[in-house]
């Protein structure tokens, strides 16, 4: 078991408008467990609001759980430092425009992840590893001196993905990963994934709406309505005979192309 | 019925943009037909939007302008002014050669549009059915049953008069219907409502709700459903196609999602960097795309239940409509890509029951 997490639960207050204090709570995830092994890809699916992102930031570690564990290869979480769990567990974000720092050039952005992990690196070192993760990525080298807004959606989300693989992590959280790129674009970004994940074994956490997507990747799924993992199962099962009422409403909307393909 | 409602007949789009000319839609012919679902699909920056606000003249004259083709709208007047006695007469009208005065009885009143996103579209201050009466108010006075003289005469004078309280009770009970016609549940609750009291698929049904309620023959939905959840985006497609058919109107779809294509259009335009490339009935795209980029665009997409180990991707990127390159749009990309591609610009022909503009074919 790779990672593991017990009864994981987060609520937010609600503040009232005029005096800021709490007058209520909205419980975004209640009593999540999961698990992922090795090499495994789990698709955490479910509408807005259903408590996806905030798990899958929970896991990585941007929010703190009010109750619950997470283990990771079969220890505590807590036992980690904060630079140790991020050698571990790594995201990537759902908006490319949002998730890379304007100011900062593409060398930079990966320089800092790579002396991160490791201290004390020389010049010359960095910039062969910079170069090396955006070959793995599909990206030309000559871009170290380049800023964010020169490059589109799908290549910022290469980089995204260059910047998580510089901690060389085992578990990498892509959330929404492909929502806001073109189609065309999409299966690129997917077929990158899928290579990544092959090549250094990486186990994936892929939260999304999107069920085709998610069933052309995840070996097993996680349903997520309000805050509550209300089903799971391999795809298959899921697809063909979905136990819970909403999940049934949820693969029945996904608009299908019905006609023939060749 | 197959006759053309809507025609269009070599439009062009330019931005300008620090002194560069961006080509967002070029040479676009196409027609709408009585009763039909227009799909119209392509990456983001190929054209599709700015084509829907072309035809409205909704293009902002401080960044662009449409600087060639006709839009022919036709139109029938069916009875509804017995005195002038012309029933049944119908006229085709260039939007684009129109007065302003008589473009605002079309845009909004015989061609409605729902926008993408209905949280910047519903005004945040006014109550919902404030914002719907206020469609009403100003493209259908005739239907409120104008109770004294001095409305009549506010009504033949085309001018709010101002006795907004006489108005109140009629318009009130035909806003409702409205609500109801869109299928909110609580039509009351939610006309006394603040758009942001509503969730997402209710304000999309709000922004629907207006659309129609000037019935209109056309609506015009750019991307209504992208920015809702997908068991919202069902029910919003399903109410769309309800009420084509229940209001005889004509819808055109414009989306990137092919499976939204194929579940809810009759025919489909595909567009890239500006242009049409593909059109014909969606049954037939379907089951035999022809362009290249059609094919390679439904290849690439992830079918349900079935596992291959890499999805087949189109490679490159969308194409850059500040440099486009000579030659077919799409060469750059292409798998198929030949010499004459380079060089010259492929034409809209019309093979095998549907055009297409790839030298493929020619």
């Amino acid at each position: 078991m790779l990672l593991e997490t017990k009864n994981l639960r987060k609520s937010f207050p609600i503040e009232s408008k005029l005096l800021r204090q709490v007058i209520g709570r909205v419980i975004a995830v209640d009593n999540a467990s999961l698990s992922l092994n090795k090499g495994q890809v789990l698709g955490l699916v479910g509408e807005s609001g259903s408590g996806k992102t905030t798990l899958g930031k929970i896991v990585v570690g941007l929010i703190e759980p009010d109750s619950g564990e997470i283990f990771l290869q079969d220890k505590n979480i807590k036992n980690f430092t904060r630079k140790e769990r991020a050698k571990k567990i790594q995201m990537v974000f759902q908006d490319p425009f949002a998730s890379l720092n304007p100011r900062l050039s593409i060398g930079t952005i990966l320089a800092e992840a790579i002396r991160t992990r490791e201290q004390v690196i020389g010049n010359r070192q960095q910039v062969e590893k910079i170069k090396e993760l955006l070959n793995l990525v599909g990206m030309p080298t000559n871009i170290l001196s380049d800023y964010p807004h020169q490059f589109s959606g799908g290549q910022r989300q290469r980089i995204g993905i260059a910047r998580a693989l510089a901690m060389q992590p085992e578990i990498i959280i892509a959330d929404e990963p492909v929502s806001s790129l073109d189609v065309s674009i999409q299966a690129q970004i997917l077929n990158l994934l899928l290579d990544l994940k092959q090549k250094f074994s990486i186990s994936y956490i892929f939260i999304t709406h999107d069920l085709s997507i998610v069933t052309f990747l995840a070996d097993y799924i996680l349903v997520m309505y309000q805050g509550n993992i209300i089903e799971e199962g391999k795809p298959e099962e899921i697809l063909t005979k979905p136990k819970d009422k909403y999940t049934e409403k949820l693969f029945n909307s996904l608009p299908k192309i019905t006609c023939q393909i060749l | 019925m197959d006759e053309k409602i809507l025609e269009i007949r070599n439009l062009s789009v330019e931005y300008y943009r620090r002194k560069r000319v961006i080509p967002a839609v070029r040479n676009v012919s196409l027609e709408i037909n009585e009763n039909e679902t227009l799909g119209i699909v392509g990456e983001s920056g190929c054209g599709k939007s700015t084509l829907a606000l072309a035809i409205l003249r909704l293009i902002n004259l401080n960044e662009g302008k449409i600087t060639s083709g006709e839009i022919l709208f036709r139109e029938t007047d069916n009875g509804k002014r017995p005195s002038a006695g012309e029933a049944g007469i119908t006229e085709n009208k260039d939007i684009l050669k129109l007065s302003e005065e008589e473009l605002e009885k079309i845009r909004g009143g015989k061609i409605a549009m729902v926008f993408q996103d209905p949280f910047t579209s519903l005004n945040p201050v006014i109550r919902i059915g404030e914002q719907i009466a206020e469609v009403i108010r100003i493209h259908q006075l005739s239907i409120i049953h104008p109770p004294s003289p001095l409305l009549r005469f506010a009504k033949q004078s085309g001018r709010d008069c101002g006795g907004r309280a006489n108005y109140q009770l009629p318009i009130k009970e035909k806003v409702i219907q409205i609500l109801k016609q869109v299928m909110i549940a609580e039509p009351e609750r939610v006309y006394n409502s603040y758009p942001h009291q509503l969730s997402g698929g209710m304000q999309q049904r709000v922004m629907i709700g207006m659309a129609i309620s000037t019935r209109p023959k056309i609506i015009i939905a750019d991307e209504p459903t992208t920015a809702l959840d997908v068991t919202t985006q069902k029910e919003i497609l399903e109410l769309l196609k309800f009420l084509r058919k229940e209001l005889s109107m004509s819808i055109v779809l414009i989306t990137h999602n092919f499976g939204i294509i194929c579940e809810y259009t009759d025919r489909v335009i595909v567009m890239y960097a500006g242009e049409i490339i593909e059109e014909g009935e969606v049954k037939k795209i379907f089951s035999l795309p022809l362009h290249p980029y059609t094919q390679a665009l439904i290849r690439s997409l992830p079918k349900k239940g079935e596992k291959p180990s890499r999805l087949s991707a189109i490679p490159g990127q969308v194409p850059d409509m500040l440099s486009l390159p000579p030659g077919c749009k799409f060469n750059p990309r292409c798998e198929k890509r030949m010499n004459i591609c380079l060089s010259n610009e492929p034409k809209l022909l019309l093979v095998n029951q549907r055009k297409v503009s790839c030298f493929l074919y020619n």
